[in-house]
């Protein structure tokens, strides 16, 4: 339903004043001609560029050189719903005497946090730049490192009062047309009243809202965005947010930081492996060190069990209550000093870390290698590049703990069970979450436990892009190899 | 429907949990166990650390605090069978005994007489034990010697072990054991330690060593082999770890120590005709670690006629050895029936019946492939003058 803009200056004014009434901050800027208003400019303080306006709408009409508004893009409508959009996201917009049109110029500013290093993804080496809040600053960010007419950016407008601008972009060669069809079916769907990060939009797409495992894979940073369309995913920006949400994601991937492609590739594959085995220990560590200290002290060698026995013999709690214990503790930490400024939280992971734990040590309440494994834990789920990842296998490990409680190794190796049955009947857009590890495929092991050296990667992951495997040519890299295919 | 399966599922979790969650607290791990005859019971004694005492122990737990040595516990009761002796001894203790980590099992010298199948028996049908337990005999009493206060090692068990594993390449288990009661034409046997008295100065101090050689026949202990056969039935049971030798050289009366770097002996049996002969092949290298003679080892025939007179002092230890255990206990350790029965088993289903017989007569000779490996950082003795 839409309103048509009417010739006369005087009832356009009315109506916008009707429906605008009650914000201080929509101006409408009347322009006067030998007393006779000619024009009107509205547009909203503080999300226009104030100069802008001044200088290049204003002025021009001030001298009657209608043609001379001077901005990047101007555009004519003739209807308010179109005009209120356009005002809301930014831009101004030009009324005038005798014409049914109005001329929305893009005067769009206001301040917004500018490209700053992401705080959620440091690298050593790599590009320090970072989304921000800005949606054209972010898009602009990815177009830079492909500058490609193939990089396609379709834009979507959601939530009924937010109207928040939505990009969803993806290689147009490399894409899986169903994965692209389904996911714009998907983002079409979504009816909601406001999206204010990224996480709306996920959790409304999403394939299984009830796993407890991320299907989607976010970044702050516009070289991990550019490489996952590489790989023929597909990249959400969100209007407001930093994060950038990707889609299909596989477990493997989401073990992958960018700094394994520009590191030399045997640090890389170490690093990764490595990451693999810590993931193990944050999802199983505690869970396992309950059930062999409460049911298979004949799995541990002699001399430690003794330590662990003369460490324990003090300890008022059974080993999983002292387990529970800690563990929540440690979580509270961890919550405590990530919410508060960050110069009380040095405070905070002083007073929890260094003063509670060894005095609850020194008082006997729990046990010195408990307090080593839950460290150990820990710092193993810090290990995990991805953050959503790293807080499913933290909150996945209570369970764990519980049922190594009461069942002992079975009870680990059934949780093991259910888990790995989840994933294997979890898919992202799709995609199988095991994919490369179930179902199985050999092409993609130069970029699953190991990253091989570019000069082997000439394929892309066969799961994903299956349209557009081939991402090299023939030997077109120098070397002394020569020879390789 | 589903609702009362899940009820279900989850009542099953919750109240049939932690049935047999057992705390280390709990446990009395026990480290070495012994088992004598005592008339016609049993009397079985555990003996674990205390590790309240231990250190690492930290926080409160009582004020006294154990002096340094009286951090290990031993416990005994007797019986007429072995289970009930270990309930009655488990009346006494707070903590539930727990075996999986045995590290030694001692057998008095009256109960291997009597025949050890009781307590193998025990040990391999319950699975809490460790059937890589080592066994060995205690000369005399087997609890007596368990009590001996150790003071190298924080748990007692542990010199036993280690003194087990510097001796033999691989110590006797109850699995060893075992199978050498099982196997047709093979004995067990394992080392016997004793109490002995260790001075240094005026301070004497009781202690445990090796005192020589347990053999068996079938379960039952045939004698204690003496401590100066020790060595040569190791080295034919291929079970003795770098030995070292002293030899006079022929005409001379210096004499050189050889280290052994490995040694290994293999047995086989050789039938020609109706005759039964054993055949026992040593191979290896030693250094030289001492020269007390004015020549210079490098030198071919040098180190021929050292390896010659090293070649006939193990001949001469080990043909003693075996002529000891041959004749006089007429068990067969050395497996001289089992390897017959692998190698000729038409001859030993012929001999097999009157084994027992035959084997104290079966001749034996040795074979040697022994090398010297070198000569260590010296050429001449360091008495020599190299510019006379």
């Amino acid at each position: 339903m839409t309103t048509p803009i009417r010739k006369q200056l005087d009832a356009n004014r009315r109506w916008l004043k009707e429906r605008l009434d009650g914000n201080f901050d929509v101006v409408i800027q009347d322009i006067e001609h030998r007393g006779k208003t000619t024009a009107f400019v509205l547009y909203i303080e503080g999300m226009a560029d104030s100069e802008a306006i001044s200088d290049h709408v204003m002025a021009p009409l001030m001298r009657q050189e209608w043609n001379h508004i001077s901005a990047s893009q101007k555009s004519e409508t003739g209807d308010f719903e179109t005009v209120l959009d356009a005002v809301f996201a930014g831009n101004g917009a030009v009324f005038f005497e005798d014409a049914d049109k109005a001329v929305i110029v893009n005067v769009r500013g206001g301040t917004r946090r500018g490209v700053e290093e992401p705080n959620s993804e440091a690298v050593i080496r790599g590009p320090r730049e970072g989304f921000n809040e800005n949606l054209r600053t972010n898009t602009a960010l990815v177009r830079f490192k492909i500058k490609s007419p193939k990089l396609k950016m379709e834009s979507f407008t959601i939530g009924t009062e937010t109207r928040t601008q939505v990009v969803l972009a993806y290689m147009d060669n490399l894409i899986d047309p169903g994965v692209l069809r389904e996911v714009r079916e998907r983002i079409r769907k979504i009816n909601i009243d406001g999206i204010l990060e990224s996480g709306y939009i996920e959790e409304s797409i999403e394939d299984d809202t009830f796993s407890p495992f991320p299907q989607f894979q976010y970044t702050e940073r516009p070289d991990t965005a550019a490489a996952q369309l590489l790989e023929g995913r597909f990249a959400i920006f969100v209007d407001g947010s930093p994060f950038v949400l990707m889609a299909p994601v596989t477990l493997m991937q989401l073990l992958q930081a960018s700094e394994d492609y520009y590191d030399r590739f045997m640090i890389g594959s170490m690093i990764r492996i490595l990451r693999i085995v810590f993931m193990l220990l944050a999802l199983y560590l505690p869970g396992v060190y309950v059930a062999i200290m409460t049911y298979h002290q004949d799995m541990i060698p002699t001399n430690l069990l003794l330590s662990i026995a003369a460490a324990r013999e003090a300890i008022p709690f059974p080993t999983i209550v002292e387990a529970l214990i800690l563990e929540v503790s440690f979580e509270a930490l961890r919550e405590a000093s990530i919410r508060l400024p960050r110069t009380i939280g040095q405070a905070v992971s002083i007073l929890g870390a260094l003063v509670v734990g060894q005095a609850a040590v020194e008082a006997g309440i729990v046990s010195a290698p408990m307090v080593i494994i839950v460290s150990l834990t820990g710092i193993a789920s810090f290990s995990i590049p991805r953050f959503n990842l790293a807080i499913t296998m933290r909150m996945l490990r209570f369970p764990m703990m519980i049922m190594a409680g009461i069942f002992g190794l079975l009870g680990i190796v059934v949780g093991m069970v259910l888990i790995t049955t989840h994933l294997s009947r979890l898919r992202s857009f799709g995609v199988p979450y095991l994919s490369g590890l179930a179902p199985a495929s050999p092409k993609d092991h130069h970029d699953l436990f190991f990253r091989l050296s570019w000069r082997k990667q000439t394929s892309r992951n066969h799961a994903i892009a299956h349209r557009n495997r081939k991402r090299m040519g023939g030997p077109s890299n120098w070397g002394p190899e020569g020879s390789w295919p | 429907m589903k609702r009362a399966a899940c009820l279900l599922l989850v009542s099953a979790v919750l109240l049939t949990g932690c049935w047999n969650r057992t705390e280390v607290n709990d446990l009395a791990i026990v480290q070495c166990s012994a088992v004598d005859k005592d008339g016609d019971h049993y009397r079985v004694s555990v003996s674990f650390p205390l590790v309240s005492q231990m250190t690492g122990a930290r926080g409160g737990g009582g004020g006294t605090g154990g002096k340094e040595g009286q951090n290990n516990y031993v416990e005994s009761a007797d019986a007429e069978a072995i289970r009930t002796a270990l309930a009655n001894l488990q009346r006494k203790l707070s903590r539930r005994l727990y075996f999986a980590h045995r590290r030694v099992l001692l057998i008095g010298e009256k109960m291997a007489r009597h025949g050890v199948s009781a307590i193998l028996d025990n040990i391999a049908r319950f699975p809490e034990n460790r059937i890589s337990t080592f066994v060995l005999v205690a000369e005399g009493s087997a609890l007596q010697l368990m009590q001996t206060p150790v003071l190298m090692e924080r748990i007692p068990a542990e010199m036993f072990r280690e003194i087990l594993t510097t001796v033999m390449k691989s110590p006797v288990t109850a699995k060893d054991f075992i199978h050498a009661i099982l196997t047709e034409g093979i004995d067990p046997y394992t080392l016997a330690f004793d109490r002995t008295e260790t001075k240094t100065g005026d301070k004497a101090a009781d202690t445990i060593a090796v005192h020589g050689l347990a053999v068996f026949r079938d379960d039952r202990l045939m004698g204690i082999l003496d401590a100066k056969h020790l060595n040569g039935a190791l080295l034919a049971l291929d079970q003795l770890r770098r030995p070292v030798f002293s030899v006079k050289l022929p005409g001379s009366d210096h004499s050189v120590t050889a280290q052994f770097l490995q040694i290994s002996s293999r047995l086989e049996p050789i039938v020609s005709g109706q005759d039964v002969r054993m055949r026992f092949t040593f191979s290896g290298m030693y250094e030289i670690s001492t020269n007390e003679s004015e020549n210079a080892l490098i030198r071919f025939e040098e180190s021929n006629r050292i390896t010659k007179a090293i070649e006939d002092r193990i001949r001469q230890e080990v043909s003693a050895a075996v002529k000891e255990i041959q004749t006089r206990f007429k068990a067969d350790i050395f497996g001289f029936g089992s390897a017959l029965w692998r190698n000729h088993p038409g001859v030993w289903r012929k001999v097999s019946k009157q084994w027992h017989d035959l084997y104290p007569q079966v001749p034996v000779e040795y074979r040697f492939d022994i090398r010297m490996e070198h000569v260590g950082t010296l050429n001449l003795p360091v008495h020599e003058n190299p510019n006379p």
